[in-house]
């Protein structure tokens, strides 16, 4: 038997097969990805975004890409990552700014590129354009509905609130803050109030919310306005034994920290339905690409979650990182 | 064999599509040959990528010096699938948890940014933890170890990731007590690299070791774990609380501080000369920002060295309280004689270092503090006092930048001029600058250099060898041209030689007949007067004959000297056959035939062949009064050969004779590496053959399409026999 090695048809067949790899490897994938960029990631809050984004996404047959910083002050590394996915030119994109104003360079390269932009939680320092929804947590009620709570807590006049966790760069934190004032002189025109800025090292947060024991006597409630403060303010309560003494009401959530209002520790969260956000974000974007939505801003109301509601099925789905409460 | 000796045409394309095929084989061997080489380099940090962190690397341990979430350590080959992982771990706080990645992917700075398997010890838990991460975390339940998981006990983790299951075991050495459990999924991910990684603590790996994985392994393990379970993520608040507290426990959030009197802190800043009165005994609070070759803590006012402080070991990013002898400096205060706490581990990274200009670091208000500057490198990277030391320049300012000189030769590979950004702690002080610099600044990991910029390629190395390079090839330019001019007047002259032997061998010999003709009949009638007027008529008629057959030479000569170029037209028997016709006046039939696998010939050679065959046309018509010309072009493997016959009167076919045209035709013929060969006798004919080597093309040009195309189409018509 005489072997024939067919050389013209090898080489036919490599030319194919290279021809397919080429043509396979032009096409690429032709499934619109939306960039998800929290303020920080591993946290309960923002992870719910996340389940609801890949949900969403995956029932239009998108795709999602998720990531953020590993700490909420670290705003360089947040831009770094919004550059990457503008630069990849992404069919959208979904951000918790963790900076007011150092995000809005950013933001104007995404929308040059007509990328529609949407940001959640807090507003930059600028206003919604064609390409840019706000999509915002009702910072306003939150500030409401805090100082409904402290409001159980006055005793007589003379009165001191503090609010913990107030920074310019989260512009919702200040509206919050001028919310609730607002809603608590209503109820006491003499009541004082102690506002301090917000820190994300946990030692400067310890420190200031222990000065803050020690400094004011008169104090009735304290409201955090971040789940880094909550923590500071609960290991300062600890330590100095005022645990159940003064008011804890926070405005953020965490799997952590919705236990302390179980325990009694905590007077309530007021948690922020970032599922809700990122599920009109996500149908704004769709919108948008099919260019019937433009630039506006959506508030989204919170949630009270109190000791005596905590396990109710309403209260449970916002908390939720799948939606699901069973 | 032969197959491949004959395809030097299309099918030697084919061969080189073989060898190609060969090559690709041997190369996929090669990558497959290297996925299942387990090796890691645990000498070189440069061989391990890092994704946060401050990683270093000391005679084989492995040593993250940060709390940062989620720091990662990356090494091994992304084509790995079945694997054994194994190395002691060893935590520095009460709290986050470290341990190993396994099957990992798509690696990025984040929390969870990674898609692949992680397994480790969690501190808060006292428990054995594996899942999986795709950007998002899934766990099984964890395994409790017994004894709980304490900072400063080395553990011994094992990791076994055989198909689409992993064995996790885990050992405290000192105790021997030990743990398993196994993970499995459906759709598990199928390769990829190892790494260390470590959450909200800092920690350190040693005995690091890879192998290719085992159903055996694996299988050890699971024979003590209590169960084969599928990641699912915590997905309610309820659960959490279930999971990890249980209702009605004591609150575990409060953090596990110790309860001591916590008297009033200072703010560091408020310790500079610049402050008035300094107390001496001080109290602060602050981040640690630096671990070596000092520790270096900063709060929201300041920075502070502290010397000497009795306490735990810290790392970079956890909280702590100092209390000490505060010494003022200038700018910047340092702290003896302290006693130092941690108040808080698992917080995130340090705080993002200051953006500062060069200048504003010398000014000094950023003395003692974490600091992000930019540079350009002045000088190769150098050890200095057991430093490597990174020497730069920058807005007028220049300034060094020290890292421990640790195995890590990653800042060795920094080009000078290239411009960096570099974070760590500026220093000032003449014990560290010498008067020399006004700032320094302290790296903590490789990582803390970015390159921005690598150096302008106008070096002067690289101006010189660019200048160098413009001259060589100016001169291989000119003598290009010149060899071209040469060659110019080359051709020229040789074709007027060619020109010179036609004319000689033509209208020269025919003049000279005409001369002696006429110079005849000259001395006929001076000698002579007697001579009739037949014999004058019969002289002028045969000079007469001689003047035609002369302007009929002339006439060939034209015709020869004005035909197209034959680089110009097409086929080359086409040509001979036109020029044929055109000299004979159509009397002479012309049979033409190619042999072989029609191949291109060069220009050079087509050139060559049309003279030979058109002096040969000429002979055959002027001496032989040939009937048929015949025209064969015969392709062999690697030759070819141009045959021109007629069936003319024939000569004796004798060197010494040849004349001006068979030399000539013989000088073309070597012209192109061939040989003439002339077989002739009187009243045979006369054949002229042309042999001539063909030209090995360039692979390239064999494989284009068109060769290609000629193959295949060479192969359905005549395929070759059994």
């Amino acid at each position: 038997m005489v072997f024939r090695f067919d050389c013209g048809a090898s080489l036919r067949a490599v030319g194919l097969l290279s021809l397919v790899i080429a043509v396979n490897g032009c096409r690429g994938t032709s499934q619109p990805l939306i960039a998800v960029i929290p303020p920080t990631t591993a946290q309960e809050v923002w992870e719910s975004a996340h389940f609801e984004a890949v949900r969403i996404a995956n029932s239009w047959k998108w795709s999602t890409f998720w990531n953020g910083p590993s700490r909420s002050d670290d705003v360089l590394r947040q831009i770094q990552i919004m550059d990457k996915e503008v630069d990849r030119g992404v069919a959208g994109i979904i951000l918790v700014p963790d900076h007011a104003v150092a995000l809005i360079s950013p933001v104007r390269a995404a929308v040059a590129k007509k990328i529609p932009v949407a940001i959640l939680d807090n507003p930059l320092a600028a206003s919604p354009k064609e390409d840019v929804v706000f999509i915002l947590n009702d910072n306003a009620a939150m500030g409401r509905i805090a100082a409904g709570r402290v409001s159980h807590y006055l005793k007589g006049r003379g009165n001191e609130v503090a609010v913990l966790g107030v920074h310019p760069s989260f512009l919702g934190t200040i509206v919050t803050a001028n919310a609730m004032k607002q809603a608590l002189q209503q109820y006491d025109p003499d009541i004082r109030f102690v506002e301090q800025r917000s820190t994300f090292a946990s030692p400067e947060a310890s420190d200031t919310a222990e000065d803050l024991l020690k400094e004011h006597n008169g104090l009735r409630a304290i409201v955090t306005l971040n789940v880094s403060e909550t923590r500071s303010v609960l290991s300062a309560l600890s330590r100095e034994k005022l645990v159940g003494k003064i008011a804890l009401i926070g405005c953020e959530q965490d799997f952590d920290i919705i236990y302390h209002v179980r325990t009694g520790e905590m007077d309530s969260v007021i948690a922020k339905d970032t599922r809700t956000m990122v599920r009109d974000a996500m149908e704004w974007i769709h919108r948008r690409r099919e260019g019937t939505a433009t630039g506006e801003t959506i508030l989204v109301t919170p949630k009270l979650v109190t000791r005596e509601n905590v396990d109710s099925p309403d209260v449970q789905q916002i908390l939720a990182v799948n939606g699901n409460v069973r | 064999m032969s197959s491949l000796r004959q395809g030097s045409g299309p099918r030697g394309a084919a061969f080189y599509g073989g060898l190609l095929i060969v090559a690709c084989i041997v190369a996929a061997a090669l990558v497959h040959a290297d996925r299942d080489k387990y090796v890691l380099n645990t000498g070189r940090m440069d061989k391990w990528q890092t994704f946060g962190g401050v990683w270093a690397l000391e005679r084989g341990v492995f040593d993250n010096n940060s709390d940062e979430r989620g720091a990662k350590l990356m090494s091994g080959s992304p084509d790995w699938s079945d694997v054994s992982l194994s190395a002691d771990v060893r935590m520095d706080q009460e709290g986050g948890d470290a341990g190993l990645m396994i099957r990992s992917n798509n690696e990025d700075l984040g929390v969870d940014a990674y898609n692949g398997y992680y397994a480790g010890l969690r501190a808060a838990e006292g428990a054995l933890i594996a899942g999986r991460s795709n950007y998002s975390w899934s766990e099984v339940p964890p395994a409790a170890m017994p004894g709980g998981v304490h900072k400063n006990i080395w553990y011994h983790l094992q990791l076994v990731m055989y198909g689409c299951r992993l064995g996790v075991s885990a050992e405290n050495l000192s105790t021997k007590q030990t743990a398993s459990l196994v993970l499995h999924e459906d759709k598990c991910v199928p390769k990829g690299r190892i790494g260390l990684r470590s959450l909200s603590t800092g920690s350190q790996w040693r005995n690091v070791a890879v192998a290719k994985g085992t159903q055996a392994q694996l299988d050890a393990i699971a024979s003590h774990a209590g169960g084969e379970v599928s990641p699912e993520p915590l997905t309610t608040e309820a659960a959490y609380a279930k999971h990890f507290f249980g209702y009605g426990r004591a609150t575990p959030a409060a953090p596990d501080r110790e309860q001591l009197p916590t008297p009033t802190a200072t703010h560091i800043g408020d310790l500079t000369d610049f402050h008035g009165e300094v107390p001496r005994q001080v109290l602060v609070r602050g981040v640690v920002t630096l671990t070596e070759p000092d520790i270096y803590i900063e709060d929201f006012t300041g920075g502070a060295m502290i010397k000497h402080p009795k306490g735990p070991p810290v790392n970079v990013g956890e909280g702590v309280e100092i209390s000490g002898e505060a010494h003022p400096l200038l700018y910047s205060v340092n702290i003896d004689q302290s006693s130092l706490r941690i108040i808080s581990t698992g917080s995130p990274a340090p705080p993002p270092p200051l953006s500062v200009t060069p200048w504003q670091a010398a000014s000094g208000t950023y003395d003692a503090r974490f600091i992000e500057v930019e540079g350009h490198l002045t000088r190769d990277v150098y050890s200095e006092n057991g430093y490597q030391v990174l020497e730069l320049a920058g807005g007028g300012e220049t300034f060094r930048a020290l890292f421990p000189n640790r195995s890590d030769e990653t800042l060795r590979n920094l080009r000078v001029n290239s411009l960096l950004r570099l974070r760590g702690v500026s220093v000032l002080g003449q014990s560290y600058t010498q008067d020399l610099i006004p700032f320094l600044i302290f790296l903590r990991s490789p990582d803390d250099v970015q390159v921005l910029q690598g150096p302008p390629w106008w070096t002067p190395w690289h101006v010189s060898l660019l200048g160098v390079l413009a001259v060589i090839l100016a001169c291989s330019i000119q003598l290009s041209y010149f060899r071209f001019r040469q060659w110019k007047k080359d051709a020229i002259s040789h074709e007027r030689e060619r020109i010179a032997h036609d004319i000689h061998d033509t209208m020269a010999q025919s003049f000279a007949g005409i001369g002696y003709q006429l110079q005849g009949l000259r001395t006929s009638i001076i000698r002579n007067a007697n001579v009739s007027r037949e014999q004058i008529v019969g002289e002028l008629a045969s000079t007469s004959d001689l003047v035609s057959r002369c302007h009929a030479d002339a006439s060939h000569t034209i015709e020869m000297l004005s035909a197209a170029s034959p680089a110009e037209t097409g086929d080359l028997l086409g040509l001979l056959a036109e020029q044929t016709y055109k000299l004979s006046g159509g009397k002479i039939r012309v049979c033409k035939e190619e042999e072989g696998t029609v191949r291109p010939l060069s220009l050079r050679t087509r050139g060559v062949l049309f003279h030979i065959g058109q002096e040969a046309i000429s002979n055959a018509i002027t001496h032989g009064h040939s009937n048929t010309i015949t025209f064969v072009l015969r392709y062999e493997a690697r030759s070819a050969t141009l045959m021109i016959v007629d069936d003319g009167r024939g000569f004796d076919v004798s060197p010494e004779d040849e004349g001006f045209g068979i030399v000539g035709m013989r000088r073309r013929a070597r012209e192109i590496g061939g040989t003439l060969e002339i077989l002739s006798a009187p009243g045979v004919g006369t054949r002229i053959g042309v042999t001539f080597p063909m030209s090995h093309l360039h692979f390239a040009r064999k494989l284009t399409l068109r060769a290609w195309l000629a193959g295949w189409k060479h192969a359905k018509a005549s395929p070759e026999p059994e």
